[in-house]
């Protein structure tokens, strides 16, 4: 079999203002017709069926990762030098394979422990608590800069072990970081972002090293210890650091995003919200539910190692290979009526959000974590809340995330 | 040795011993107890350590 035709002229289409704005029908659309397509006139394949996104993430030796991180447009020779100078590198989890990748996965999942987790909930409850009472109390809130900045921020960030005073600046680099990488930044706007990006770099290399000397209760501590007793030939300390760089855009960013296109989507749906509000036992099915129709995650990325053939398709060795999870999430022959939010829906949970296999998102536990501690406190603390009709929602222009820049809300349900 | 289900507590995965793992090789009726050290979760990849029993 042949590719069929693609919607898509190129991956710049992906940040047309319309796409951006609502992509799940040009999604549906290719699902549909060709759920592995090939962009016109490049070596670029997207894939939007369940089953053969799962087949991709199972298969790490057919579809590499190395690529995932790097800037999906090409970068001008000025910003690339920067980067060459001052920003040396490593793979780590995302854009990681074999046998590198194994060993970056063990050493820290043996860090990221149910105990880890379980020690950092009732910070993140308190701080969240206190977020949203501050909210309930205004007559209009933006969830971004009231709720869903912060939090995520604190929790991250506390798990690493980064200075709460320093969170504005961290925030402000992981955003340029996301641009650089999955946005199309002009010549200029690349250059001060890749000086940005060496400066957030010197930042995690400088706390990693003052966490030798001042070892603390926290992730990069916990970290550093397993090196020394592993050795340096299996957990190095640039492994470490190139660890937490990764994990400071990671730890928050997406939680951030997932919280905010949730919660849209439910305060839209009035029957599912008050569902919740009148039964808050349903809350974890729901952050379930939320991340499969509400993903903050529209595309990932892969490499093909040697030629191989997906749905029918022959594709080439080399080939890149462009995830759509948000499209597997409301894929029919995975799960009912794919578009209707349902908070008790029973499989829920198999949703691709997080990924599937080796790169299963290591964060999950503390993002769902969040994700349900806000629930539980919106919905007891603020239920009358509703969207402040007819706003505009702008949405940050990158390939990969869905990021809203502002979502308005009356707390108490009506204007004041 | 029991058929109590258990939970991978990175992914939420349940392995139910009533039917085992047969993709992986891990035939119906195996406790979680008796799976091989090099299993892992079918999900997310993780290994047995990461999984709790479910108390009810």
């Amino acid at each position: 079999m042949t590719a069929a035709a693609c919607p898509f002229s190129g991956i710049e289409d992906l940040l047309e203002p319309a796409y951006l704005s609502d992509p799940f029908p040009l999604l549906k659309t290719l699902r549909e017709s060709n759920p592995v397509v090939r962009l016109p006139g490049t070596q670029t394949f997207i894939v939007t069926s369940y089953d053969d996104l799962a087949a991709v993430f199972k298969d790490r030796d057919t579809y590499s990762s190395l690529n995932a991180t790097d800037p999906i447009f090409p970068i001008c020779p000025e910003a690339r030098d920067i980067l060459k100078s001052g920003f040396p590198r490593k793979p780590t989890f995302t854009n990681c394979d074999p046998p590198r990748h194994p060993r970056m996965r063990a050493a820290i999942a043996k860090c990221l422990t149910p105990q880890r987790w379980e020690k950092s909930r009732p910070a993140v409850r308190e701080y969240a608590t206190a977020l949203v009472r501050q909210l309930a109390e205004k007559p209009q809130a933006d969830l971004v800069a009231d709720l869903a900045y912060p939090l995520p921020a604190f929790a991250g960030f506390a798990l690493l072990g980064f200075p709460t005073e320093d969170t504005d600046r961290l925030k402000e680099w992981c955003v340029t970081r996301v641009l650089l990488t999955y946005g199309k930044l002009d010549d200029a706007g690349q250059v001060r972002a890749a000086r940005e990006l060496t400066s957030f770099w010197s930042y995690v290399r400088d706390f990693v090293k003052h966490r030798q000397e001042h070892p603390a209760d926290d992730l990069t501590s916990d970290l550093l210890a397993l090196s020394r007793t592993l050795g340096e030939d299996e957990l190095s300390l640039e492994d470490v650091i190139n660890m937490i760089y990764s994990t400071g855009l990671a730890s928050h960013e997406t939680s951030q995003n997932a919280m905010l296109n949730g919660l849209h989507r439910l305060l839209a749906e009035r029957e599912q919200w008050d569902a919740l509000v009148a039964e808050p036992s349903l809350i974890p099915t729901a952050v379930e539910e939320l991340l499969r129709i509400a993903s903050p995650v529209m595309s990932l990325r892969r490499t093909t190692t040697r030629d191989t053939e997906l749905h029918g398709v022959q594709i080439p060795a080399g080939s890149l290979i462009v995830l759509m999870p948000a499209a597997g999430n409301r894929d029919p022959a995975k799960f009912a009526q794919p578009e209707q939010l349902d908070i008790r829906r029973a499989n829920a949970r198999e949703h691709l959000t997080f990924g599937r296999q080796w790169h299963f998102c290591m964060g999950a536990p503390l993002a769902k974590f969040e994700y349900q501690v806000v629930l539980e406190l919106l919905t007891s603390l603020t239920p009358k809340m509703r969207l402040v009709p007819g706003q505009e929602l702008k949405y940050l222009p990158t390939v990969q995330f869905r990021a809203l820049e502002r979502l308005l809300v009356y707390p108490s349900g009506q204007p004041a | 040795m029991s058929d109590d289900l258990w939970e991978c507590t990175l992914c939420t995965h349940q392995y139910d011993p009533v039917a085992g793992d047969p993709e992986h090789g891990i035939p119906p009726g195996t406790p979680f107890e008796a799976l091989p050290d090099d299993w892992h979760c079918p999900e997310c990849g993780m290994e047995k350590s990461f999984y709790k029993r479910i108390e009810f």
